[in-house]
């Protein structure tokens, strides 16, 4: 699709409509939860861990419950009265959500103060006396995978050793015969640390029950607020809060990114201490607790190999990689396969052979996995296969982008089956590579560099040619808990004509109020001004799973569409009825039905909405209102290539991204501009973890990167100016045509900055960096390679 | 997070004098900057409360230290102490080697080794100036037991009194930054001169946090 089908009046798909959202937003009038204030309300701080792990000899509330304004103090024996002091992950893993004897990571938490003011509640906080004894601490998870490594998780039945499980996809026999007849193989150690996605606004839920009525609500944090009643409903079903009396409404959100969408033990905490005291309770997290004990994104431990004929045709992929899940498996995927879709990791390239292994493993580490922008990890698997793929290149003397346009899948064999089992459903890789190249002067850069390496300078070009998957997902698959990862859309028309449109997604930024109703327009003509979305609260919104994945449009987007076309027929009939011709006379553009070929007798939609109140036909339920459940029959494959222009500083090792051109596919697009700045914002969170934000841990297990002082976030500073541009390859499966995009960028953007650093300084003889890549670390590779004799 | 140090520095006092000291955990306690002795506990083990503020965060260490081993005729002696932060935010543990040798009737050298394990807290925002809070918490033990030491015994007790009953934050933590800014300078200069690597930190100090 190039050109719109509707008017800029209209506004339906592929025009740049204003975001409905931003006035609120811009005005300073959003509502998050933290401003959410109810009568009677108190306030919830939690008092955490210092040690990674330790006994819990005693806790004593005392001089804490003598503050003034502390009402109650809540520990895992309070809990445990009610059998609440454990609850499931959505990975089917245990948690606890206060500890009665163990703590197993710094920062969890371990008792609540309740009071009457947030102020109380933290000077309670501090008064609470824990008497620890520390325990032997496994921060590192190849430690916790060695024999006679203490057992961390003691409390379920059958543990063995600090293994979770162990995951395998492809054929190991073959590929290892493919090695074994391989030219040319290449093995690479790549770490993708801990991250986390610091959103601008932290989690908080503002909990409030209803003795007389037996009522819970919840105002929270929430990504997925359907999924989370249902999880409640199961957790809290004994203590009688079944689902029709609980109510979750995920206000405005300032980012979520993954992070929103576990349940932490702070909601359910809150949530007990509602039901145990009868007076609302808030509990907001500060930006510490946000960093250190919600999930995290990555950490993972990947070697990876590849084999290629000697001309550069690529010929097999192995990958190990050690997964540090922390001291639960509480990742947020709801694929069925444990390393979610990790086997994506075969990339744009069509291999014959692979195998891939992981091992999840236990250690004294917070729990996740996921949370960062990033569809189950495909970021790991495209940084692996496009870092690789950039190392055979050095080590064959092959250009990169050459080595990529070689081995592609050619835009005609598409629906690929890949070698590890997904069908992708569309692309053009080489279309897309071709256009970055051409936009950034592939051929002068290379020139350029040449030049530049004789006076002793260093520049770097790295680029990223990426498949990403994404849109969970189909019912055989998909699922959290057992429920499947469906998505739905209720569409009502009013009889003046204009609409509400109600979505089981939620946004936390992504502009949903905006383009949700461009797809009502583009599928009705009902200008996308006059159709209101609301979404985010239980009793109101159609079940679904979430805004997670880049799901919202591939699957919700979807059922907007199909609940729009059920209307559209049922409009047709009502024209027919008003026009007095058959329905087969009709014919439709956005906005009317017409009779053919006298465009003048038409009836409009808002003509339809009325008469469906008024004039409806003789045995016609009257009104005009759909609904869509929709699961989708296949992921859709988003794509693009990314080609990134690195100077370094050979004296401070300062790398200066000069330019940056991100050529992305995501099928047809809804509105330009926010996909524009989903990519903007994409590549800002794709270059964060490569050049600055980390969160690592010492041997003891404290946290390195627990404030905003060691965890740094890319400020406008030090971000440069992206240039975008695109390619349209719409999915075959899609109503729409439309793919997800809101991660492609994050998945993306970490290859091509690092194979550009790693270009910079391959005639001195580097041949990978581990991200973050400091100048602290590329001023030590520089001279390294100097004190060996490589340096010029 | 752990913080090593090894030091060897010289008193001029007699041997037996200076082991006689470092034998005696109360003695030793005195010349701590921050610690308190809260008395023996049997067994060789002492009561201590050690308070540390790096910048924002101030932090009171309550444990005990115990003499592990002492060979009076080696002259050498191993002392732990261990103790938890007293608002439950964190614990630290410390290992401390020292051996002496006589230089002549009236001086001995003194050589400790320490290795500092912090969990909490101060190991989350302390850790990049902890290393130089230890070695100016060492300097101000030296310099107290030196006082101690090289005056008669029967003036001994008017000096206790110097040293520090807390470690002053902001003092410290000013001394402890131009410690990190002269480090910086100093390998800033190095690289200049296109020196094949970064400046070391001062001899014989090791941060040994993993990664």
């Amino acid at each position: 699709m190039t050109e719109p089908r509707t008017s800029a009046d209209i506004g339906g798909m592929g025009h740049s409509v204003k975001r409905r959202e931003d006035p609120r937003f811009i005005r300073g009038k959003g509502t998050y939860v933290d401003d959410i204030i109810r009568p009677g309300m108190l306030y919830m701080d939690i008092v955490r861990s210092p040690y990674a792990h330790a006994k819990i000899k005693k806790i004593n509330p005392e001089k804490a419950l003598a503050h003034p304004g502390v009402a109650a103090v809540i520990t895992g024996e309070t809990l445990k009265e009610y059998n609440l002091h454990w609850m499931p992950t959505l990975m089917s893993d245990t948690q606890m959500v206060l500890p009665t004897d163990e703590v197993m990571y710094q920062a969890q938490e371990v008792a609540a103060v309740i009071a009457t003011s947030r102020y109380a509640a933290a000077d309670g906080v501090e008064l609470v006396e824990v008497d620890y004894e520390p325990l032997p601490v496994l921060a590192d998870p190849f430690k916790a995978m060695e024999k006679g490594a203490p057992i961390l998780r003691h409390d379920k039945e059958g543990q063995k050793d600090n293994l979770i499980w162990h995951w395998e996809a492809g054929d190991r026999d073959a590929t290892a015969k493919a090695f074994e007849s391989a030219d040319v193989t290449v093995k690479q150690d790549i770490y993708i640390p801990r991250i986390h996605v610091a959103s601008i606004e932290t989690c908080g839920i503002v909990a409030e029950f209803d003795s007389v009525e037996g009522q819970l609500t919840c105002w929270m944090t929430s990504q997925a607020p359907h999924a989370h009643r249902t999880v409640f409903a199961l957790v809290a079903g004994h203590v009688g809060l079944s689902e029709e009396k609980i109510r979750i409404i995920s206000p405005d959100l300032g980012g979520g990114f993954g992070g929103k969408v576990p349940i932490y033990p702070g909601y359910v905490i809150a949530v007990a201490a509602t039901v145990v005291t009868g007076s609302p309770i808030k509990w907001i997290e500060d930006r510490r607790e946000n960093l250190q004990a919600d999930s995290f994104g990555r950490d993972y431990h990947m070697t990876a190999e590849l084999a290629a004929d000697k001309d550069g045709t690529l010929k097999a992929l192995r990958i190990k990689t050690i997964a540090d899940h922390g001291y639960t498996d509480a990742a947020t995927q709801p694929s069925k396969w444990p390393a979610g879709l990790f086997s994506i990791c075969t990339g744009s390239y069509p291999f014959e052979n692979a195998f891939v292994e992981v091992d999840g493993v236990y250690t004294n580490k917070p729990p996740g996995g996921i949370a960062y922008r990033c569809s189950f990890r495909v970021t790991e698997a495209v940084h692996a296969i496009e870092r690789m793929v950039d190392i055979l290149a050095d080590k064959i003397d092959m250009d990169p982008a050459q080595l990529r346009m070689k081995n592609f899948i050619p835009k005609d064999a598409f629906p690929y089956k890949s070698v590890l089992g997904w069908e992708y459903d569309s692309g053009d890789y080489a279309a897309a590579l071709q256009l970055a190249m051409d936009k950034i002067g592939y051929d002068a850069l290379l020139k350029e560099q040449k030049e530049k390496r004789e006076r002793g300078e260093l520049m770097g070009i790295g680029i990223s040619s990426f498949t990403e998957i994404v849109g969970a997902g189909n019912s055989h698959d998909f699922d959290i808990l057992g429920l499947k990862m469906f998505d739905s859309a209720e569409i009502r028309v009013h009889p003046t004509g204009k609409a509400i449109c109600r979505i089981g997604v939620k946004t936390q930024g992504q502009g949903h109020e905006t383009t949700f109703a461009q797809i009502v327009a583009e599928e009705l003509g009902i200008p996308a001004a006059d159709v209101r979305v609301e979404h985010g609260d239980t009793d109101t919104a159609p079940y679904g799973l979430g805004t997670y994945a880049s799901r919202s449009t591939p699957v919700a987007g979807a059922a907007t569409a199909m609940a729009s076309r059920k209307i559209r027929d049922k409009a047709k009939k009502i024209a027919a009825h008003l026009l007095e011709v058959s329905e087969a006379d009709l014919e439709w553009e956005p906005g009317k039905f017409f009779v053919k070929g006298m465009p003048d007798k038409a009836k409009t939609i808002q003509d339809i909405a009325f008469a469906a109140y008024t004039n409806f036909p003789a045995g016609m339920e009257p009104g005009l209102e759909a609904v869509s459940y929709y699961d989708p029959p296949n992921m859709t494959f988003p794509f693009g290539s990314y080609i990134c222009v690195v100077d370094i500083d050979s004296g401070t090792g300062g790398i200066k991204i000069r330019r940056f051109v991100a050529v992305d596919d995501c099928g047809n697009i809804i509105n330009p501009m926010i996909v524009e700045g989903q990519i903007h914002g994409g590549l800002t969170m794709g270059m964060a973890p490569v050049l600055f934000e980390e969160i690592s841990y010492d041997e003891e297990g404290n946290i390195r990167g627990g404030s905003f002082m060691d965890y740094l976030l890319p400020t406008a500073v030090e971000t440069p100016k992206w240039e975008t541009a695109k390619t349209t390859t719409p999915s075959p499966h899609h109503p729409l045509g439309a793919k997800g995009v809101g991660e492609s960028a994050t998945v993306g953007a970490p290859a091509a900055i690092v194979n550009a650093v790693v270009d910079a300084l391959s005639h001195l003889g580097v041949r990978h960096l581990e991200i973050p890549i400091t100048p602290e670390k590329v001023w030590r590779a520089i001279n390294d390679a100097t004190a060996h004799g490589n340096g010029s | 997070m752990q913080v090593g140090m090894s030091k060897s520095f010289r008193v001029e006092a007699p041997i037996d004098r200076v082991w006689a000291f470092l034998s005696d955990l109360e003695q030793v306690t005195t010349c701590l900057p921050g610690v308190e002795y809260n008395g023996a506990l049997g067994d060789d083990r002492h009561g201590l409360t050690m308070t540390i503020k790096v910048g924002p965060i101030k932090t009171s260490y309550r444990g005990e230290a115990a003499i592990e081993e002492q060979d009076p005729s080696e002259y050498r002696i191993r002392i732990m102490g261990k103790g938890q932060d007293t608002k439950g935010k964190g614990g630290a543990t410390m290992e401390l080697s020292g051996s002496l040798e006589a230089l002549d009737d009236e001086a001995t050298q003194v050589r400790g080794d320490s290795t500092l394990t912090i969990s909490g807290l101060l190991a989350q925002f302390g850790s990049r100036m902890i290393q130089d809070v230890s070695d100016q918490m060492f300097e101000q033990f030296t310099n107290a037991m030196r006082k101690k030491l090289e005056v008669s015994p029967e003036g001994s007790d008017a000096d206790v009194d110097t040293v520090p009953t807390a470690i002053r934050g902001t003092a410290l933590a000013a001394t402890a930054i131009k410690g990190s800014l002269r480090r910086t300078m100093s390998a800033a200069g190095k690289k200049f001169r296109r020196s094949a690597g970064p400046a070391d930190g001062e001899s014989g100090n090791s941060a040994a946090g993993s990664g």
